[in-house]
Order: structure tokens, then C-alpha cells, then sequence
């Protein structure tokens, strides 16, 4: 069953998580939205914290370019020794949500606290603290991983 | 979060909705996504009738291969029928070390829920069958029908 051919992925899956998120903030409210954001961060985003780990902020660094710029977003970083800052100048999900939006797809204002809790949580067990430095509902968001 | 990591997602967000809230629950979070997602696919079938679903899966443009899906898909006299192999969507859960969620409803089970009812809209009866393994789980081979609904 393994191995075999993977599924490509199509742009309209940004318009995707933003129904699966209002739909758990509007049945059951924001802190059950942080919640399952929470879960999905321990399901499926334990092996990338692992990946962190061991590749310490380069791979970060790495990962972010690789997840923004493949949707044809764009992002600046700033390393140091101890410290990323990751930020975002054009978010992929906020482009392509306004490219197919017919009606739901645009992430309302907390939309983007997915990543604040998914990427704490990943930092979190690879072992780095996870700073948001500015938030900003159309995904322009700056980031920092620390030591 | 990035789309390549959509479909290992909402394999687990089913997995969440089913166990934690139960399975009225993940059906209704089924007619959500139905109901605002699946807007191409209405657009095609109030244009196109049962071929509007041809227009949808089939072909170069259609949704199927643009996720690179081996799949079929043809009319037969008036009737649309479609089959896939080795569904690329379970790989793509099983690549991750997932297996296709099985509880009160499966992975699987989301298509037919999706998609049934924008057809239904127009008078046309629409399912997907899964196939399963003898121990349940998914074989990664499905067909699926459209036909109008014969008026009495």
C-alpha cells in the first residue's frame, strides 16, 4: 500500500482550511479551533518538529522558502546564530484564497493563529521558542524561532 | 499551513470530528464542505446536466488530473461513470504513515458526501462505492455513477 504515486496538490485546498476552521469556530468556538489546530500539530507535524530538531534553523529557514515560494508567495529571513525571523511578504494562502474565492474561502481575521499554534507547537518540540512579531490577517506575518 | 499537507489533514480532522463530537458531527462538517466548497462542480452540472460531471472529473482541465489521479472516466449512453485506481488521495494519507480514517463513517465515505448532494439539486443521482479490503480498509480502487433520476 505504501510508495505509491503521491497526490498533487491544487491551490483551491487554501480555501479548503478555511472552511474546516470556521466551521470548528462557528459549531463549537475559537478556543476548540485552538484546540484541534493543537491536535494537528501533534498529528501531523511531529515528524517536522523532529526535522527541526535536527536541522536546526537553516532547515527552518529552508522549510519556510521552500512551503511560501512553491505557492509563489515570498518571504524575507533573518538569521543569526541563535535566531530566525522568518517574514512573510505575500502569504500563498492569502493569494490563492482571493483567486478562487467564490464566497468562502478567505480566512477571516484569526485565520492566520493557525499558524501561531501549529508552528509553537512544532517549535516546541524541537526545543526553540516560537515568538509571532507581527500578526496580520492577510498572512503578512513575521515570525521568530529562537534558542 | 501548506496544501501539501491538506489531504494527511483532513484525513485527521475527520478522525477528530468523528471521535470527539461524533458522527452527526462529521456529517454536517461533510454538507459544510459540500455545500460551500463544491461550487465548480455545481456551476458544471446546472450548465451541463449528468455530462457536467464529465466536465467536472474528466478530461485535461478536469479536477482528476489536475491532482494527477489515475483514473477513467466516460459516458455510457446517458449515464456518467468514472473509476479510480490506486487512489492517489489514500497514498497520499498511507505515504504519511496514516492509514484512511475507519469509524462511524471512513475516510472514503467523504465523496459520496460532498458531491451527492450538489447533484441531487439538479434531479441526479450521483454515488461513489469504495472498495474495501476484507479487514475493512481501504483497497485505494473506487467507481462511481451519475444518472438522472427517472422522473414517475
Amino acid at each position: 500500500m505504501m510508495g505509491g504515486k503521491d497526490m498533487a496538490p491544487i491551490r483551491e485546498w487554501y480555501g479548503g482550511y478555511t472552511i474546516l476552521y470556521n466551521w470548528f469556530e462557528d459549531r463549537y468556538g475559537y478556543e476548540e479551533l485552538q484546540k484541534y489546530w493543537k491536535y494537528i500539530a501533534d498529528e501531523i507535524y511531529t515528524e517536522l518538529g523532529e526535522k527541526f530538531k535536527e536541522g536546526g534553523l537553516l532547515y527552518i529557514r529552508d522549510y519556510f522558502r521552500d512551503i511560501i515560494e512553491e505557492d509563489e508567495g515570498s518571504v524575507e529571513f533573518k538569521l543569526s546564530d541563535d535566531s530566525l525571523i522568518v517574514d512573510i511578504i505575500e502569504c500563498p494562502d492569502n493569494k490563492w484564497q482571493k483567486f478562487y474565492d467564490a464566497g468562502y474561502s478567505i480566512g477571516r481575521e484569526n485565520y492566520y493563529r493557525s499558524y501561531e499554534v501549529i508552528y509553537s507547537e512544532t517549535a516546541k518540540k524541537a526545543g526553540f521558542e516560537f515568538k509571532v512579531l507581527r500578526y496580520d490577517p492577510t498572512g503578512k506575518l513575521k515570525f521568530e524561532f529562537s534558542k | 499551513m501548506t496544501i501539501r499537507d491538506y489531504i494527511p489533514a483532513y484525513n485527521k480532522t475527520f478522525e477528530y470530528v468523528d471521535t470527539k463530537f461524533g458522527a452527526e458531527a462529521l456529517k454536517d462538517l461533510f454538507a459544510t464542505i459540500s455545500r460551500e466548497y463544491c461550487t465548480h462542480l455545481d456551476d458544471c452540472v446546472k450548465r451541463g446536466g449528468v455530462k457536467g460531471c464529465l466536465e467536472y472529473w474528466g478530461g485535461s482541465d478536469g479536477t482528476l488530473s489536475r491532482e494527477k489521479i489515475d483514473f477513467n472516466a466516460w459516458m455510457e449512453g446517458d449515464e456518467f461513470k468514472a473509476r479510480i485506481h490506486n487512489c492517489t488521495s489514500v497514498n497520499d494519507v498511507r505515504n504519511r504513515g496514516q492509514e484512511p480514517y475507519v469509524g462511524s463513517l471512513t475516510y472514503c465515505d467523504h465523496c459520496d458526501a460532498l458531491y451527492s448532494p450538489v447533484c441531487a439539486k439538479y434531479g441526479i443521482e450521483l454515488h461513489f462505492k469504495p472498495e474495501y479490503n476484507d479487514d475493512g480498509t481501504c483497497a485505494g480502487n473506487c467507481t462511481w455513477y451519475a444518472k438522472k433520476v427517472e422522473e414517475k
